[in-house]
């Protein structure tokens, strides 16, 4: 091994493995150009769907932004019906991050638009989050990739092209077949207003994947306060209102502490989340699969009860009475 | 930050780039340019937690003064007194507090008494357990005069906080790594290169062998063992010996590797240790940094290694406390012990240490070795200590459930990769690293480059954070 002391030597060294570099960068690229997608499973597709809705739609118009358990615990047409306004369900999975679901819907607000946030609880204490979910997510739609802050887009690329060569290889090898393709988590699986509606009419699933919420410390991110108030600048500037709800969640899975730190983190940016917390509470037995999300019958009891809240609070107008929920 | 991760392929280079160019000309610019990018590297996992680093960097380094100032060998141990306080009572504190009162607590329950004693809610700051120990010895070395007192706190501090092997060792004397701070570090293009080649492999055994494995481990120990056939189980804790070698090793490759690429040469931290023909050689070849720190620093002051009984039992408590190092739980004092125990045979028979390495012959008493060390893997994996009882109970009651499973686990691709790993170290068993001998042709050699970095990118999960076993130590 020779020793140097040549100014030039580490740049030399560097340009060599940068050198090499372009030979796995080279295929990388051929898999991100003519690769499959990074996963068989495309629900997160679905955004591509919503943002054409969102885009399409006239104001004024319902927004409703969240994770997964707004979208498989909503009955959007019912809410059309009550509010009189079309609705586009944005929600699609918590692990996105609120920063994420903000930036998606802020350019898209109009005139008069109502905008429903119904957070899990990990919104509240991570707003922007970092996992494969925005990889899986660009890989179908690259439009995602201006809701990501710009330190995350260039990972998220190399991210979608080595997901897709390793789907290439999947393939070669026989890892993927049809039958592993879920039949609920599907891009084709919501109905036109943005709700899942593929879990409908299935039993729920077996015992082991009901799964309990993993809470971690009940805790406000620093995050969260800018990122409300920039977001209700954005809809009053439009004469638009922003309205908070409780997230829907299965009983042995409820913690009221979290539900109180989530209270307490909104009422100082100066927000009230409308009902009590207790109505979004529900039996374990009218969730489908995790302890968000509801089927078909605990989707109606809560879409009953945000509407009955909607409709009470001073915010929002309805054009059913109280007493005639659709 | 990870090794394997996207933000640390943009820092290496431009860490590498500024070390080499921008602040090469003067050492002191260059120890601060490497502090400054060792606590960013540190702080974007928790920048919370610098203080903590600083705190313990900076109270060693005046100590350190104050032993080479000290007038008498009393003074002198007084201040290495405080030293070991101060990084015991972080340890302590961090780690092992709820632990232990969970133990006065459990304690104070038979005598019928239901205390309300508080616990900690804190996170357990990274790599606290490597850095306090390099920085310990520091100033247990000064006092016992094997090295002087620094008089540069860059220096210093640069040496506690060194990014490669921060959070997860090895665990470097201050002999060995601080002069390299003090000196002028030349460019050396052929350890470079050979540092490039071991973080190769070890991304190869963390990202292939270990994450791929330990998927398998964590199944075997999640599930209901009474159900489990013996061979299942015995694959589970077979998965998790090369989840655990392929991680932390593999981490250490990367460490050392990196460490090359500024010049400066760590210790080597793994030997091949599942090739070892006795628990004491494994001891030479596994985690070498911790296991010498142990024999410095505790079981040398002990003090009884003079007679067989004050061996073994100078042996014994050593093994506990560097199964206590590993975690605030009974099943690390367990696992340690049981390698204390394992020691046991060796003393009686007064057997001398083999340098040399192992040849096929050997493979009697290398299956005896690796067989004692899965045992204890169990305890080390297992939650509980009654877990551990229970998984190798159930390993032998349920031998002959479903035999025909071995078959399925030997077809399995992760057995394939074990395999691929021992057969590359058996025959690069005398290097430092599996990578460190190539095929002379240019051509060849980055075929083999190349072919271990598309392994890689197919194997690379992207949904999980690859994080590594040990930072939790």
């Amino acid at each position: 091994m020779s020793s140097s002391t040549s100014s030039s030597e580490p740049l030399r060294l560097l340009i060599r493995v940068l050198l090499f570099c372009s030979i796995p960068i080279t295929i990388l690229g051929a898999a991100y150009r003519w690769g499959p997608h990074a996963s068989r499973i495309d629900y997160m597709g679905a955004v591509a769907m919503k943002h054409a809705r969102l885009d399409a739609l006239p104001s004024p118009k319902v927004i409703i932004i969240g994770g997964s358990n707004a979208a498989f615990g909503i009955d959007s047409e019912r809410l059309e019906k009550a509010l009189c306004m079309p609705v586009v369900n944005m929600s699609i999975h918590a692990s996105l991050g609120f920063r994420f679901m903000v930036e998606e819907v802020k350019g898209s607000i109009g005139r008069g638009d109502l905008v429903i946030v119904a957070l899990e609880h990990s919104c509240y204490s991570k707003s922007t989050k970092d996992n494969d979910l925005h990889i899986l997510t660009a890989d179908r739609y690259l439009g995602a990739l201006h809701y990501m802050p710009w330190y995350q887009r260039p990972k998220v690329v190399v991210g979608i092209a080595v997901m897709r060569m390793q789907g290439r290889w999947k393939e070669l090898s026989g890892a993927w077949k049809d039958d592993s393709l879920d039949p609920v988590y599907r891009a084709n699986g919501f109905n036109a207003q943005g709700d899942v509606i593929s879990h409908l009419d299935r039993p729920p699933r077996e015992a082991s994947r009901q799964q309990a919420v993993d809470f971690f410390e009940p805790y406000i991110g620093e995050e969260f306060d800018p990122l409300v108030r920039a977001l209700a600048v954005e809809v009053n500037t439009h004469g638009g209102e922003l309205v908070f709800t409780w997230p829907s969640i299965a009983k042995s899975s409820f913690r009221s502490t979290f539900h109180q730190a989530m209270r307490d983190g909104l009422r100082e940016s100066g927000f009230e989340i409308i009902g009590r917390t207790e109505d979004y509470v529900y039996p374990d037995t009218l969730f489908y699969d995790t302890h968000y999300h509801l089927n078909a019958k605990g989707r109606q009891v809560r879409t009953t009860q945000l509407i009955r809240d909607l409709c009470a609070s001073a915010q929002v107008h309805c054009c059913v009475g109280p007493g005639s929920v659709p | 930050m990870l090794f394997p991760s996207f933000a640390f392929l943009v820092f290496l280079p431009l860490v590498f780039l500024g070390y080499w160019y921008a602040f090469a000309k003067n050492l002191r610019l260059q120890n601060i340019f490497l502090l400054v990018a060792s606590y960013l590297f540190y702080g974007w996992w928790d920048w919370r937690f610098l203080g903590l680093l600083f705190f313990s960097s900076v109270a060693d380094f005046l100590i350190g003064l104050a032993i080479d100032r000290a007038p008498t060998i009393r003074t002198k141990r007084r201040w290495v007194a405080l030293s070991v306080l101060i990084n015991l009572s972080l340890l302590g504190t961090f780690k092992y507090f709820n632990f232990f009162v969970d133990g006065m607590h459990d304690l104070l329950a038979t005598v019928g008494l239901q205390p309300n004693l508080p616990l900690l809610r804190i996170l357990l700051p990274v790599g606290i357990s490597f850095y306090t120990f390099q920085s310990l010895s520091y100033t247990i070395d000064i006092r016992r005069g094997s090295i002087k007192a620094t008089h540069d706190p860059i220096a210093f501090l640069a040496f506690v906080s060194f990014f490669p092997q921060l959070v997860a060792g090895p665990i470097e004397r201050a002999t060995n790594l601080l002069p390299q701070f003090l000196t002028p570090r030349q460019f050396d293009r052929g350890s470079a290169v050979d540092g490039l080649r071991q973080m190769l492999w070890g991304f190869f055994k963390k990202l292939v062998v270990a994450d791929t494995c330990g998927v398998l481990a964590n199944e075997a120990f999640a599930g209901d063992v009474s159900a489990t056939p013996g061979i299942s189980l015995f694959f589970g804790v077979f998965f998790f010996a090369f989840q655990i070698y392929g991680d932390f090793s593999g981490y250490s490759d990367i460490a050392i590797g990196c460490a090359r690429l500024f010049g400066i040469r760590l210790s080597q931290n793994f030997a091949t240790p599942y090739f070892s023909r006795s628990i004491s050689e494994f001891w030479r070849r596994w985690h070498i940094s911790l296991s010498t720190w142990f024999r410095d620093y505790v079981y040398m002051p002990l003090g009884g290694w003079r007679t067989k009984w004050g061996r073994l039992r100078n042996i014994l408590i050593t093994f506990a406390v560097s199964g206590l190092w590993h975690g605030a739980n009974w099943t690390f004092i367990v696992w340690g012990v049981l390698h204390g125990l394992f020691y046991v045979p060796e003393i009686l028979r007064n057997g001398k240490a083999r340098r040399d390495v192992a040849s096929l012959r050997d493979l009697p008493s290398m299956l005896w070795t690796f067989t004692l060390v899965l045992v204890a893997w169990v305890f080390f994996r297992s939650a509980t200590v009654r877990t551990a009882f229970a998984y190798l109970y159930y390993m032998v009651a349920n031998a002959f459930l479903h035999p025909g499973a071995l078959l399925k686990w030997l077809a399995r691709p992760e057995f394939g990769w074990v395999l691929v790993l021992l057969v590359v170290e058996w025959l690069a068993r005398k290097q430092e690293h599996a990578l460190e001998r190539l095929p002379g042709s240019v051509v060849l050699r980055w075929a083999i480059y190349l072919l271990i970095t598309l392994v890689l990118l197919l194997y690379i999960d992207l949904s999980v954070p690859n994080e590594f076993i040990y930072f939790q130590f």
